[in-house]
């Protein structure tokens, strides 16, 4: 027989039904499929699979109070922020605002060299600046 | 009008219940749909990626996508074979982002799995390995059809459906799968 003319339900016994519960002609069809011993090894391997498969849906059951990332996300957007924390943010800002508006600019004429101005390094100081004390 | 409309929802079929999703988009509705398959799409997952929480949160993108665009579910097809379809595609995206396949078999290895401190046989653990040894002895393609017929219990048409191919080309992939196992696993005594 061509294993794609196998027929579903073989696939399906190997997984439900134990060798030994298979009536004769039952047993006939799975002949041209597996031996007694290999039909018996795969429903074993089978039925761990399904043990195993039990035990992660129960893990996994225990992961649903777990935030999801999904839920990370949402929980993100809605954390609750109290009104005197978003008063006290607002009112950083505007101080801080105030503070950068209100800083005069540097002024480089403010302080205008006059030409005639002696300079003091050099040691020449005018009579009119001395004082004898 | 309502195939079904003389049961309760909880009777209706997949397919049912979507229809009217997609009508009323009743959160009630979905939330059917999702208690009926949010496990077995998570188990699906974990045993492809082997990272429970990868697993969690793919199944709940997937969900998320049909809550919100459900009008792309066509009714002649089978609800659970598009799921899985969608299951599919999502985990391959996941690969895509950079998941590479020797990373997933060693995650595989941290599955954690029944705790066996609970009944502490040697013989169960044993028999665990054999599951795992064998899962990761087979091609990616052979692993599947194994999983969506023996962990996911779906029929063989549908998982041709999944995997688009035939019919033949599932029970070939199977009976293939199910001769290398029977080759690693010990007969019961």
């Amino acid at each position: 027989m061509h294993v794609h003319d196998l027929p579903e339900h073989l696939f399906d016994w190997v997984s439900s039904i134990p060798y030994d519960a298979l009536d004769a002609q039952q047993k006939e069809e799975v002949a041209a499929f597996l031996s007694p011993e290999e039909y018996m090894s795969i429903q074993q391997w089978l039925q761990t699979l399904n043990t195993v498969n039990v035990e992660m849906d129960s893990q996994m059951r225990a992961l649903e109070g777990a935030p999801t990332k999904v839920n990370r996300l949402r929980a993100i957007w809605h954390y609750p922020i109290p009104l005197y924390q978003v008063a006290a943010i607002l009112l950083l800002l505007i101080a801080g605002w105030n503070l950068m508006v209100g800083l005069p600019a540097a002024d480089q004429e403010s302080h205008p060299v006059d030409p005639r101005a002696v300079s003091i390094e050099q040691g020449f100081y005018p009579d009119s600046l001395v004082f004898e004390l | 009008m309502m195939r079904e409309i003389n049961h309760q929802p909880s009777q209706w079929s997949d397919e049912a219940l979507m229809e009217r999703f997609v009508q009323r988009r009743k959160d009630q509705i979905f939330g059917m749909l999702y208690q009926r398959h949010n496990q077995s799409l998570a188990r699906y997952l974990w045993w492809l990626s082997g990272d429970r929480e990868a697993a969690r949160d793919l199944t709940q993108d997937i969900f998320l996508k049909i809550y919100q665009k459900p009008y792309l579910f066509d009714p002649g097809r089978p609800f659970r074979g598009w799921l899985f379809v969608i299951a599919r595609n999502a985990w391959k995206n996941y690969v895509r982002k950079g998941v590479n396949r020797k990373k997933v078999q060693e995650q595989w290895l941290q599955i954690p799995l029944p705790d066996w401190t609970i009944d502490p046989l040697e013989e169960r653990q044993e028999a665990f390995e054999q599951i795992r040894m064998a899962l990761q002895s087979l091609s990616e393609k052979h692993q599947e059809v194994v999983l969506l017929k023996y962990s996911n219990n779906l029929s063989l048409e549908e998982i041709a459906g999944v995997l688009d191919c035939s019919t033949g080309t599932v029970k070939s992939r199977l009976f293939y799968a199910l001769q290398k196992i029977k080759g690693l696993v010990h007969p019961p005594a």
